[in-house]
């Protein structure tokens, strides 16, 4: 097997990659300084494994991840089932999402974004002939969506479903498939999320009514985070009150180095700030639509279906945490990929860039060892 | 490019970046859009100053008073004092926190517990007031505070339901009701509900001793008695004011902005020296209890007019704040309106000498049997005196003498030289207390009034310091300064008022050494020190005028020593002594300048002289 690519990861990528990653430990310090080193000290030791685990990735052919993305996917399930294991299963804020180890909590859900990318595409390259035919293969999509997505709503994780479904959606999209189907598909998924809303009312309250009564005139205690976050972010104005120097995230904002990061970066960094950020998420996301592009023109379906899933999956991660963090949408556990705080989701979307780099390595290979990717 | 139209890339992701881009607008909108948001109660940027904005006072430092020294005599300390809110204390701090404010474990428990069974004032506690900052006791509670430790808690939380029990409630199929169950729930804390607060507290070393002259300061910090009260503003400063980022709870605050600068208060220095004060007060204090009288004051200046001891008694101690009784903060030198009796006898002889109308000599001798007016004489029936000299006049302090003298002045000379001596006018020290004295313009005075001017009733009333201030002609050839008691200011480029020639002064002062020497002022006399000085003894006039027929008196003595360019000028009053005795024996004897207050003097001018090699170190000497 032919692993060397002779060529040097893309400079920009990598330099915007570490210029967030920098940033977010600097913010993830700010906001738990108040709680003592443990935050920022345990980050740093994530982003050296998640570091490391990428280095080995982009030592690796992404045919590996073809061949084992079956492996891969059964395994992550398992996780995802382990999580209810008594004695390994470990449960914060009403939900059970992580498994114990020593220095962290394992969330195998942030591993599954990545498998059900692998699965998916592979699945998808597969299954090519069924997809034109197109029922067959959207039914089959649907149960392995199913799958995961079941194990998920028991863990009570209703991001990592919609990510999952994102997911799902947009490589079908992706892949070629019909509108007619499509249109079909967010139907199905669409009614089975009104479904599982509708079902408890409590929920259903807290979804809606976020939108339904102006935010200041709403005294409850749900949207007060929401409330928090934008008084964070005015306090900023333009360019931020300095590092360190924010205040909401002492007392009035909860989960400010995790979920609500990006506020303490609008009270602490300003408008600047905040636009700086997404600036560089928008180049990462460009640049790897781009890279998928690259990849399906040089005939690499898996590697171009790859990069595009890993754009959907951080488009829409940073989309929905930056939209409730301005106050678009009522606030739910969700990270920043990069930035936040979190051991299983950093070192995953290292893991993630790592791959994208990687196939813009292969792209650029010679024309030679093209044929032995895929 | 083949490849890319067959997939037909673009017409599918099109979608996606329309998506993106307008998800990105809508973001860079939003962020900015943020701070232009408007609430019911005004916009988001005023809610959060208002979140976050907290003015904080900066407490000025109350400015110290020092003696000429530069010795304290008030001074700001920084005290502490530690609360306990036992409602919220954790159980694991408890052992250390009661090492650390050194009570035995058992005793604090049971303080806790009394403290948490009443109703009301059980969140704050003073359990430890008036501390050092620097002790060891603030120090152990300071880091007990930074401490973080494991506390465990009894917490009510929901019963875990079981996996197949969730799917069934997921899906909607069976109902679990919340049970709730108690667990033990373990964090790392730090130690609440213990404060130190800190504050500062006014401090007098010298305790009662100035405490009429300073006075002393009410709960709120201002003064209310004394040079505290007068120069209240200068002492106290101004507090600063701070505009500071800060969350309610977190303790740490960001971006200081200064509203108002703290002013720090001055620091007043006096021209009193505080161990001649003291033993001025000593003295006062013992010859106020000899005598059983209701206050004594003594005042001692230089002779240049600076003010070197100002003594009340009775005084209470100011660092004591359980009471605040005003009389014994009055400064009774400057509020009381006195008759100065025949301390004014000097000032009479001095002009008629100056004015040529006397010669003072021994060949000079006046008749003193026969009445002028109301004033009768004195040795009527005994006849020992046909007639007296001036110095036997003021040896003796014979009124009828003095009146001899006066008949040949006229009252507009009098009354301009009692003018140019300050009588009626302020002295300008502490003026929300001081009485002016009265000096009636002379068309009012009588023949009668003149006359009883001559010995010190009538047409004039001082107070104790205008007095004592009159005797400094004796020490500045005739002229006399003004009085200062402050050294950093009021400051009055004035020259002094010339009202004596300087042979007309020294004759007289050789007088009044006789009258210490050997006449009624002898109990002044002092080995090894030259004095001089005149008695004087008063009858109390009443409220309702007339005079106290119970035999109350006010008696003075006003001295200086030594003769020559005298050191110190210290002028004494008791009000109503009651058991004075005659000679050095134990007969009760009616109370009289030569029997109390010249006693006083003698006590506190000994010491003052007699103290080893005390130098006093006068302002421009």
């Amino acid at each position: 097997m032919v692993s060397k690519t002779n060529q040097l990861p893309d400079k920009k990528l990598l330099n915007v990659v570490f210029a967030l990653m920098t940033l977010g430990w600097l913010m993830v310090l700010s906001a738990s300084i108040h709680q003592g080193y443990g935050y920022a000290i345990k980050q740093a030791l994530f982003i050296f494994i998640g570091l490391f685990a990428g280095f080995l990735v982009l030592k690796n052919p992404i045919s590996l991840f073809k061949k084992y993305s079956t492996h891969l996917f059964l395994l992550t399930l398992i996780f995802l089932v382990l999580v209810f294991m008594p004695g390994l299963g470990h449960e914060a804020g009403g939900s059970t999402r992580w498994i114990k180890l020593p220095l962290f909590n394992f969330q195998p859900s942030e591993m599954l974004k990545l498998t059900m990318i692998f699965f998916l595409s592979a699945f998808l390259i597969r299954q090519e002939e069924d997809i034109r035919k197109p029922w067959v293969g959207v039914g089959k999509t649907v149960i392995i969506f199913s799958i995961p997505a079941l194990l998920l709503m028991l863990e009570t994780d209703f991001g990592a479903t919609v990510i999952l479904a994102a997911i799902t959606f947009g490589l079908v999209f992706s892949a070629g498939i019909y509108l007619k189907e499509l249109i079909g598909l967010i139907l199905i998924l669409g009614s089975a999320g009104l479904l599982f809303i509708s079902l408890n009312p409590v929920r259903s309250k807290r979804f809606f009514d976020f939108w339904a009564t102006d935010l200041w005139s709403n005294n409850s205690d749900k949207v007060d985070q929401t409330k928090q976050a934008l008084i964070g972010i005015a306090r900023g104005e333009w360019s931020g009150t300095g590092i360190g120097a924010g205040i909401q995230k002492y007392v009035k904002l909860p989960e400010a180095h995790t979920d609500m990061i990006f506020a303490v970066i609008g009270e602490e960094l300003g408008i600047f700030g905040m636009l700086g950020v997404l600036a560089l998420y928008a180049f990462i996301i460009v640049k790897g639509f781009e890279i998928s592009k690259v990849a399906l023109q040089k005939g690499r379906k898996f590697s171009s279906y790859l990069a595009n899933g890993i754009c959907i999956w951080f488009s829409v991660q940073i989309s929905v945490n930056v939209a409730m963090n301005i106050g678009l949408i009522p606030i739910k556990g969700w990270t920043l990929p990069l930035i936040s705080y979190g051991g299983s989701s950093l070192i995953f979307a290292i893991i993630a860039i790592a791959i994208l780099v990687r196939i813009d390595m292969e792209n650029r290979a010679s024309y030679e060892k093209q044929k032995h990717f895929v | 490019m083949v490849a890319l139209k067959t997939q037909g890339y673009w017409t599918r992701n099109w979608l996606i970046w329309l998506i993106l881009s307008i998800l990105l607008i809508v973001f860079i909108v939003q962020s900015i859009n943020i701070h232009s948001i408007q609430t019911q109660k005004g916009s988001i940027i005023e809610k959060a100053d208002s979140q976050a904005l907290r003015q904080v006072s900066e407490k000025a430092i109350r400015g110290d008073i020092l003696d000429r020294n530069g010795e304290i005599l008030a001074t700001s300390l920084l005290r502490a004092k530690i609360n306990i809110d036992p409602t919220i204390l954790q159980k694991e701090f408890i052992s250390d926190l009661a090492k650390a404010l050194e009570f035995s474990e058992t005793e604090f428990k049971d303080l806790m517990d009394s403290q948490l069974s009443k109703k009301r004032g059980r969140r704050y506690w003073i359990i430890k007031d008036d501390i050092s900052l620097n002790s060891q006791m603030i120090g152990d509670i300071e880091s007990l505070i930074t401490d973080r430790r494991k506390v465990c808690a009894e917490m009510i939380v929901d019963k875990k339901l079981k996996l197949h029990q969730r799917i069934l409630s997921k899906i909607g199929v069976q109902e679990y009701p919340n049970e709730k169950i108690k667990v033990n729930r373990c964090t790392k804390q730090k130690l609440a509900g213990v404060k130190i607060e800190k504050y500062t507290q006014r401090y007098y070393p010298r305790g009662a001793s100035l405490a009429p002259l300073i006075g002393r300061l009410n709960s709120d910090g201002d003064g209310i008695a004394g040079i505290e009260q007068e120069f209240n503003d200068l002492l106290k400063g101004k507090d600063g004011e701070k505009e500071i980022s800060t969350s309610s709870d977190s303790g740490s605050y960001f971006n200081p902005k200064v509203v108002t600068k703290k002013q720090n208060g001055k620091n007043i220095q006096l021209t009193i020296d505080a161990n001649i004060q003291f033993m001025a007060y000593d003295a006062i204090k013992n010859s106020v209890k000899r005598h059983d009288a209701e206050s004594g004051s003594a005042i001692i200046l230089s002779p240049n007019g600076e003010i070197l001891s100002m003594a009340n008694y009775p005084a209470d101690n100011p660092n004591d704040k359980s009471t605040y009784i005003p009389e014994n903060y009055k400064n009774r030198i400057l509020t009381d309106l006195l008759e100065p009796g025949s301390t004014m006898k000097p000032f009479t002889m001095l002009l008629a000498l100056d004015q040529g109308k006397i010669t003072a000599t021994e060949d000079e001798c006046f008749d003193v049997t026969k009445r002028i007016g109301h004033v009768i004489p004195t040795y009527n029936d005994k006849k020992i005196y046909k007639c007296m000299t001036v110095k036997k006049i003021l040896q003796k302090s014979d009124n009828l003498g003095t009146v001899n003298v006066m008949e040949k002045l006229d009252k507009e000379t009098v009354y301009e030289t009692w003018s140019n001596l300050g009588f009626g006018k302020p002295l300008a020290l502490i003026p929300s207390i001081e009485t002016p004295g009265v000096l009636k313009l002379p068309y009012e005075w009588s023949n009668a009034d003149k006359r009883t001017a001559s010995f010190g009733y009538g047409p004039m009333n001082t107070n104790l310091a205008q007095l004592a201030r009159a005797y400094l002609v004796f020490g500045n050839e005739g002229s006399m300064p003004r009085l200062k008691l402050f050294q950093n200011f009021n400051k009055f480029d004035e020259d002094n008022v010339k009202v004596f020639k300087r042979e007309t002064v020294s004759n007289i002062a050789n007088h009044l050494k006789a009258v210490v020497e050997n006449g009624s002022g002898y109990r002044a006399k002092m080995r090894g020190h030259e004095v001089a000085g005149k008695t004087g003894t008063v009858d109390v006039r009443l409220a309702s005028g007339g005079y106290s027929k119970k035999g109350n008196v006010n008696t003075y003595f006003s001295g200086f020593s030594p003769v020559e360019n005298p050191k110190y000028f210290m002028s004494i009053n008791l009000n109503k002594p009651k058991k004075c005795f005659r000679g050095y024996t134990n007969k009760p004897f009616k109370c009289e300048g030569s029997n109390s207050a010249a006693i006083a003097f003698n006590e506190a001018m000994n010491k003052i002289l007699n103290n080893g090699n005390y130098d006093l170190q006068l302002a421009g000497n």
